[in-house]
């Protein structure tokens, strides 16, 4: 970075910076141009073609929010399972050699190779009754989400020094609780804040489970989406989806500031 | 300040694997109060021990009894004894304060004694001014101190350290060892401290056990054990001595090797016994010294400050190394001698 380097180019460098600055401009034009047409208020014919206007925006949160208040429960609901399952999982993965550990493991980033379509339609096929109340589209996201945060949890909980650290606490006079709560949660804090967030994310934007398993009451925001595009005029779907992203985008931005590359590796 | 217990080790052993026993039948007894350091070269069961006094693990055979009562059992949590793992295991997202406040704090300890305890201990280990500080942010000594600060103020009937020195630059690890030695007398606890560095061990230590491969070679002062090595292993690793077969050649008198003859305190008429030669032990000679002498060819020169490490081999003995006040020429031989007045030390010879 200092100004001696700054003469001299190197050529592989800066094709790469090149390639880069191109990827860039080709992932986030679309965003501004998103924002654009929801204003517009007669988009076939241009740029804020007939004036500004808010109305398609109002009348996208009108379709949408139901399912966006549905998707936030669901995301909510799945949140909640994953950890009561997932965390005592990830534990016992990170902490304990046992027959058939590797299998576990295995079982559990099955979904991650499956796509989002047969898993729907496995459990439709396992399941049928299953499916009106809602509890199908449920436990589908349950089990697409769940490799993302056990791959999160466990190798934080499996770093020696923090297994160390809970020795020293069992030494000092601390309970089973309280080092769980003094020592083991502190340890991972990031951790887990990044795998809830990840779970939420990934509920509130999962499209493949859910589009074999909703029910027209129980129909996440992702679908709902979908049937705009579909049905609606442009202007309502890109205003929809301007409504969707101010849900995600944040959630992803606190999973980077969390040290997003290290999560979901196993 | 911390009712001291004795620890005692009644045919210990560990494995962690069945058939792999890492601790093998060890007995030891330390009196309450002693600072008894376990030496050996890593891998030969050192923490193993550590954690089963911890209750961390618990033993395959055998009894471990600290005060007087046994331990099987007892979880960690219930046996006030204060380890200090090589890493020191601080609490990161806690400052030096809390990390010494924990044990207490842990033990539902009044507000007014966990202020008053941690102050002492803050006090006792010289880092009151450190108090309000992130443990992130210190030095390794610094961190050795929080460790053993939080290890101390629940009272602990026996600390634990865990070659508390290793992570220390080797520059400093002379003076903090001076102080930490300081600091263990002060608080009067008794000590198990693991190393694997002899000189290490001969500094801090009221008596040594030295281990090999799970077993207690020997246990002693380091002065028995400098002195009256029990085997080859203890003169060798512990003493840092060259171990040579001698002749008996009359009393009170053995040969290292042709020409070079020396003194020794005998308690039985074995013909031949082996012996530890120390570097200090033996003197290189004037080329054209007269009178009787061995022959020395130096294959190696240390510079060492006031003297040079000379290795070479004493003809018909075997490779060793001898200190001297000058540089040699290598390859050239020397006559050398046991040091007039040196009294050569015989292995697994008994004093009283």
């Amino acid at each position: 970075m200092t100004h001696q380097h700054r003469g001299a180019t190197d050529p592989v460098m800066s094709i790469g910076q090149g390639f880069t600055l191109v990827a860039v401009v080709v992932c986030l034009a679309p965003l501004p141009l998103l924002l654009v047409v929801a204003t517009t208020a007669n988009w076939p014919l241009g740029f804020w073609a007939g004036g500004v206007t808010l109305d398609w925006l109002r009348q996208g949160w009108e379709a949408v929010q139901p399912y966006t208040f549905f998707s936030l429960r669901l995301a909510g609901m799945v949140l909640a399972i994953d950890l009561a399952v997932g965390l005592p999982t990830a534990w016992l993965i990170a902490r304990h050699e046992f027959t058939g550990r590797q299998a576990l493991v295995t079982l559990i980033n099955l979904p991650l190779a499956i796509p989002g379509i047969a898993i729907a339609l496995a459990l439709i096929l396992a399941y049928p009754l299953a499916r009106a109340s809602g509890l199908l589209l449920l436990l589908g996201q349950v089990v697409y989400t769940l490799p993302f945060l056990v791959a999160t949890l466990a190798p934080a909980l499996a770093q020696p020094a923090l297994i160390e650290r809970e020795a020293v606490a069992r030494t000092l006079g601390a309970s089973a609780i309280q080092r769980l709560w003094h020592v083991t949660l502190p340890a991972i804090r990031s951790a887990l804040l990044a795998a809830l967030i990840l779970v939420f994310t990934l509920s509130m934007g999962e499209f493949n489970v859910s589009f074999f398993l909703f029910t027209p009451l129980n129909k996440t925001l992702p679908v709902e989406l979908y049937s705009a595009y579909i049905t609606n005029r442009v202007e309502v779907a890109a205003a929809i989806t301007a409504i969707f992203l101010l849900f995600v985008v944040p959630a992803a931005i606190a999973i980077e500031r969390l040290g997003g590359s290290k999560i979901g590796q196993a | 300040m911390t009712t001291a217990a004795s620890v005692v080790f009644e045919n210990i052993s560990y494995a962690y694997a069945p058939g792999h026993p890492v601790v093998k039948d060890v007995c030891l007894a330390v009196q309450p109060g002693e600072i008894v350091v376990l030496v050996g070269p890593s891998g030969c069961g050192k923490s193993t021990l550590l954690r089963l006094v911890a209750g961390l693990l618990f033993p395959t055979a055998g009894r471990l009894l600290i005060d007087g009562c046994d331990m099987s059992g007892f979880a960690p949590e219930r046996r006030l004894v204060g380890w200090v793992p090589q890493s020191y295991a601080l609490f990161e997202h806690l400052n030096v304060r809390d990390n010494v406040a924990f044990g207490l704090r842990m033990r539902r300890a009044t507000k007014e004694t966990i202020r008053q305890r941690v102050h002492e201990m803050l006090e006792l280990c010289r880092i009151s001014e450190l108090a309000d500080r992130p443990v992130m942010q210190l030095s390794g000594g610094q961190r050795q101190r929080v460790a053993i600060a939080r290890a101390l103020a629940v009272s602990p009937r026996v600390l634990l350290l865990d070659e508390p020195l290793a992570a220390l630059d080797p520059q400093l690890r002379a003076a903090i060892r001076a102080d930490l030695q300081a600091l263990l007398r002060a608080s009067g606890v008794t000590t198990l401290f693991v190393t694997h560095d002899q000189e290490e061990a001969m500094a801090v230590a009221d008596r040594v056990a030295v281990l090999r491969a799970g077993r207690v070679e020997q246990f002693g002062t380091p002065q028995a054990l400098w002195q009256s090595p029990a085997n080859a292993f203890v003169a060798q690793f512990f003493g840092g001595a060259t171990v040579l077969t001698a002749q008996r050649i009359g009393p009170g008198c053995v040969r290292l090797a042709p020409g070079v003859e020396a003194p020794v305190t005998l308690d039985d008429d074995a013909h031949t016994l082996q012996i530890a030669v120390r570097s200090q032990d033996l003197e290189i000679l004037p080329e054209a010294a007269p009178g009787q002498a061995g022959q020395f060819i130096p294959t190696a020169i240390e510079f060492a400050g006031d003297v040079f490490k000379i290795t070479g081999e004493l003809i018909g003995a075997g490779t060793l190394t001898v200190l001297h006040d000058r540089p040699v020429t290598v390859g050239r031989r020397y006559p050398i001698r046991v040091k007039p007045g040196r009294a050569i030390c015989v292995i697994g010879q008994h004093y009283n």
